[in-house]
Formats: structure tokens, sequence, C-alpha cells
């Protein structure tokens, strides 16, 4: 895709927060909500500090990374109840805790019904390929079955991103374009920084970024301390940007965020300072296709 | 320089700014904020060294016409002020006035005030309507002078062959490691203000060396938060840019400098003060009087 760095030129930034996510939890920051009313609480703070997408990940009563639709119904209530931010369900549900302790992702089985989540997500997201993520296990993701994920998802109407994790994870998100399956413009997500997955340099992030379809929306994820110079980088080539404590627990070297809207500040203070105007959920709603009722 | 990753993701790599006050090619016609006179260049220097640079890059103007000019005498009236009151690292410029191509000991002249730092433009390029020219025997005079005054020689480049230039004269003893670049992008027929040019470039210079960055007009807040991100420092000033955003004329170069600050704080690289740029840079004994007290 070609990019331009001329500020001005540029679209509004869509910030999103990731605000609890599937792995860790309060035990490494309690910053990080869990409950249905925490996570609703985080998400209003955000949305007044400038994000415009809630990413939501949900958490058993014991804190515990669960795909229970109830739990993610309440989540959703209580989000809506609070503020207009445009909710996105991640689709990979997280690192479920076995009897014996251990760890596994959740299963193609127990991620599908996300797609039937009442209320309604306004966003899921898709991951475009099968890779070890974070050496923890195979992360899933076979194209049969994110072709008719997404085809629940159009039933509904439910907005999608695609995660990207590699280069070939692009192309593959395409493909289910060229099958009349994801809608253009497809809006990615390029993660970097996940072992298993690409990492993240400045080079491999520009060949990414070259690879993407002209016309795409696109944001950059990665993960610690990683974040802010691959952000900052991202946002003054275009890109929309995410933050929050699933990706990052810390706001400096060794100091723990206080909250996810204090990331979110943070983020709102650099795009103002280089001149990007941060989009409001009307504006994020509006660039990335979803559809609110 | 291998750059694999960020090279701030070490928390000392504090930022140098430098502001260039005020160039010898943009004129009041097109922004009234220029200082001319030898007492405007010192105060607007004063100005940035409270807003957070540790870097002046002076030249000097006919205070009568505003033409570039390189009058040793209005030089001094600008050096000796600053270093009475200030401790800011001096760059003087070796270039002379855009397009004029002036004799060489005219343009070497400044050399006599040993200012810690000198401009050293290392090939000639088309810029603009004219041809800037830098042939190999002004390049090794001009090396053979730094090297007997004690000056450290500001290496820029405005396309990659500069670099492989100053690797040649690196090898033949003429320049001195550390090697301190300064990248000049976005100039009319130079090198593009892009992230892919900076990568390409920062690929070809030594280990070790240090770099700052220069994006001209649109490009100067992208490039800026490339190098803020990848470790290396940033010049700013009505040299370079006259716009603080789209359409609107900067005040002062102290508003480019707050900005960078700003932007560093949130950051989280610090600034570094003058004598911090002084350990970065390995200058030799400061020669500013202040900094003698």
């Amino acid at each position: 895709m070609e990019i331009t760095v001329e500020v001005a030129k540029m679209k509004k930034l869509i910030i999103t927060v990731a605000q609890t996510g599937g792995l860790h939890g309060k035990d490494i920051n309690p910053a990080l909500p869990e409950q249905p009313k925490e996570i609703a609480q985080s998400a209003y703070d955000c949305y007044n500090a400038g994000a415009s997408v809630c990413h939501i990940h949900a958490r058993d009563r014991q804190g515990r990374t669960t795909g229970d639709l109830e739990i993610y119904s309440e989540i959703l209530n209580e989000i809506k109840a609070k503020s207009p931010i445009i909710t996105q369900v991640g689709n990979g549900i997280g690192a479920v805790a076995m009897p014996d302790g251990t760890m596994r992702g959740a299963t193609l089985d127990e991620r599908m019904p996300l797609t039937g989540i009442e209320p309604k997500p306004d966003m899921l997201t898709i991951n475009m390929g099968t890779f070890e993520f974070d050496y923890i296990d195979s992360f899933e993701n076979p194209i049969k079955w994110n072709e008719e994920f997404v085809n629940k998802c159009n039933d509904r109407n439910i907005a999608i991103e695609c995660e990207c994790y590699d280069i070939s994870h692009i192309f593959n998100a395409m493909e289910l374009v060229r099958r009349g399956v994801l809608k253009e413009p497809v809006h990615f997500s390029l993660v970097l920084g996940v072992a298993g997955g690409m990492p993240f340099t400045p080079k491999l992030m520009s060949t990414m970024i070259d690879t993407l379809p002209e016309g795409s929306s696109w944001q950059v994820i990665t993960i610690s301390k990683l974040q802010l110079p691959s952000t900052v980088m991202a946002m003054c080539q275009g890109a929309n940007i995410r933050t929050g404590l699933e990706d990052n627990i810390y706001y400096s070297k060794g100091v723990l965020a206080k909250s996810n809207a204090q990331l979110v500040e943070r983020m709102v203070r650099i795009a103002r300072e280089i001149g990007r105007e941060v989009a409001t959920v009307e504006e994020a709603a509006e660039l990335m296709g979803v559809k609110r009722e | 320089m291998s750059q694999e990753q960020p090279s701030n993701t070490n928390p000392s790599g504090k930022l140098i700014i430098t502001a260039a006050i005020t160039g010898s090619r943009n004129m009041r016609d097109i922004s009234p904020h220029i200082p001319y006179t030898p007492e405007e260049i010192v105060q607007s220097s004063i100005e940035c060294w409270n807003a957070g640079a540790s870097i002046v890059h002076i030249h000097v103007r006919d205070p009568r016409t505003g033409l570039g000019s390189q009058d040793l005498d209005l030089f001094r009236r600008v050096v000796e002020p600053l270093r009475v009151q200030t401790d800011l690292v001096l760059c003087l410029t070796t270039s002379g006035i855009a397009g004029r191509n002036l004799p060489y000991q005219d343009r070497l002249a400044p050399l006599d005030l040993k200012p810690e730092l000198a401009s050293f433009d290392a090939g000639s390029i088309n810029l603009g309507g004219g041809v800037f020219s830098n042939p190999p025997d002004f390049l090794d005079q001009a090396a053979e002078m730094m090297l007997e005054t004690g000056v450290k020689p500001e290496i820029e480049v405005f396309d990659s062959g500069m670099i492989i230039t100053a690797l040649r004269m690196r090898d033949q003893g003429r320049l001195l490691d550390p090697l301190h670049f300064q990248f000049v992008l976005g100039t009319p027929w130079g090198a593009s203000a892009t992230p892919r040019t900076l990568l390409y470039l920062l690929d070809l210079i030594p280990a070790g060396s240090t770099w700052s960055i220069i994006g001209i007009g649109k490009g100067h807040l992208p490039m800026s938060v490339m190098a803020l991100a990848m470790g290396g420092h940033i010049r700013v000033g009505l040299e370079d840019n006259i716009y603080y955003s789209r359409g609107v004329l900067a005040a002062s170069n102290a508003q480019f400098v707050e900005r960078i600050a700003a932007l560093a704080r949130d950051y989280g690289r610090p600034v570094a003060s003058p004598q911090e740029t002084r350990t970065i840079l390995g200058l030799s004994e400061p020669k500013n009087q202040k900094s003698l007290i």
C-alpha cells in the first residue's frame, strides 16, 4: 500500500483499547479489569479519554479466561449502558486454565459460538492464520473455519477486524475477499511481536505495510516494551493504533500502568502533538464500516 | 548500523534537540518570524535553550537585508553572547548561503571561533533551482581544518552517496569515529522524507555512530517521530520548516522545540541537557564560558 507521511492527509486516528485480554490478570497488574462492571467502567473512562473501540475478552468470577456467552452478554450490556464506545470481541478467547493448572488455547468449538453473542457486538476479530501463539499452544485458524465464522457475522451485520501475525495472513484475508465472504475495505490489525508470529522491527513493520492492499484501513498492535515505539512509528504512517493492559501492563520501564485510560490518554496527547485528529466513535464506525443500531 | 530493535529500548537514550534558528534561505516574505539580526538570533537561541534544545545550528544574515552572510564578525556577535549566557552546544554552518557556493575560505571562516560542532555537507546535490556544491577538495579541506581546530563535523546527508563519501573519508583518516550524522530528508530533489528511506540510510551508517534527522517541510513531524522511536536525535527550526501545522506559521523556533520536548516527555525519552549532549556526541571540553564558571 502507498503510504503518505503527510499528517494532514491522513484519516482520523482510531484508538482501540484492549483492556483485559485472555492471558495475564490482576496478579501482575491489579488495574486490569476482569469483571463486567469493572470492564464497563474502564471502557467508559477510555471513551472519555479518546478511545473509540473497546476490544473485549471475558473472565469468570475467579478472573480466569472464559468463553462463557452469558458473561460476554453481561459485559456487553454493562458497556452499552455506560458509553457508546464500539464493542469488539476477540475471537481467540485466550488461554484457558485446565484443572491440572496447565494452559491451553480455546478450541475452535468453543470459539465459533461467539458469533451468536447477545446483545450483538459491533465487531468481532478473526485471526488470519495458524501459528504457535506465544509458544503456548497452536493457535488454529483454518481458512474454512474463518469463512464460516465471517459468514455468520455477515448474517448479523457484525463488522470484522482481521488480525495478521505474519505476511501470509494478509493474503489469507484477501482470499476471503476473493471468495466473496469478507467485504472491502478490509480492516487489518498487524500484530507484531507475539512469539510464533512476526517479530516487531521497523523494517518488518514496513514490509507488512507494503503488503497491505490499497484502500485498507489498518492498525498496529505490538506488545510490551515495543508497544510505544511501534505505535508512534505507525501513527505517523497513517495507521490506527491499539493500546491497553492486554498488550502492555507497564506505563514506562518498571512502572505499572494505573489504568487503561492512562495509556489511552498518552496516545491522545501524542496524536495531538503530531497533528493527527482522534476519531470520535461515530467517525470510527464510519471509517471501519461498522453498522450500529 | 543494524536497527533490529529501536535502540531507545535502552531507557538512558536521551534525546538531543537541535534548533536551526534561521538558515540562509527562508526570508521574511514567507514568515515574519525568522530572526535576522545577531541579537534576534541570540534571543531565539536562548528561548530554544529554555525550551529544551541543547544544540543551536547557527547561520547569520546581513542585518539590513536579511540575506545570508559568512561574515565572521556577525558570527562573533552571536557566538560570544551565547557562550556567556548559555551552556548551549554551538554548531556553526560551513554551508554558506544556499545556491551561492561561496569561496571555500568564506565557508570555513566560522571555524575560527572554534565551535564544538560544525556542519559538514558530505557531497553535492541539486537543491531547489540550483546546485549545492561540495566537491571532494572542499570536503578534504573542511575535514582537515576541523581536525586541526578540534571541531566535530556534523555530517549532513542529503542522499545515500554522502554516507559512502563520509565512510571513505573515515577510512582515509580524515573523519574520526564515532561519526555523527544529520539526515536531511525531503529537500527539493534530495532523498525523500519517508520511513523506508530512513531505514535504508540507517543500514549504511557504522555501528556506534550517532544520528539526528531533519524532516524538511511536511516531513518534519513524521521523521521526528521516527527518530524519537528509533533512538535518533531531532533537529527542528525555522531554517527547515516555517509551518507549525498545515497552513499555520510557527510563531517561533521555541514553539517547535516545545512540541518535540512534549512528545519526548510522553514517550519517555528524557531530553538531553547540553552537558549530556557533549557526552553522547563525545565532544571535547566545553568552550562555553558559562559552563566553566
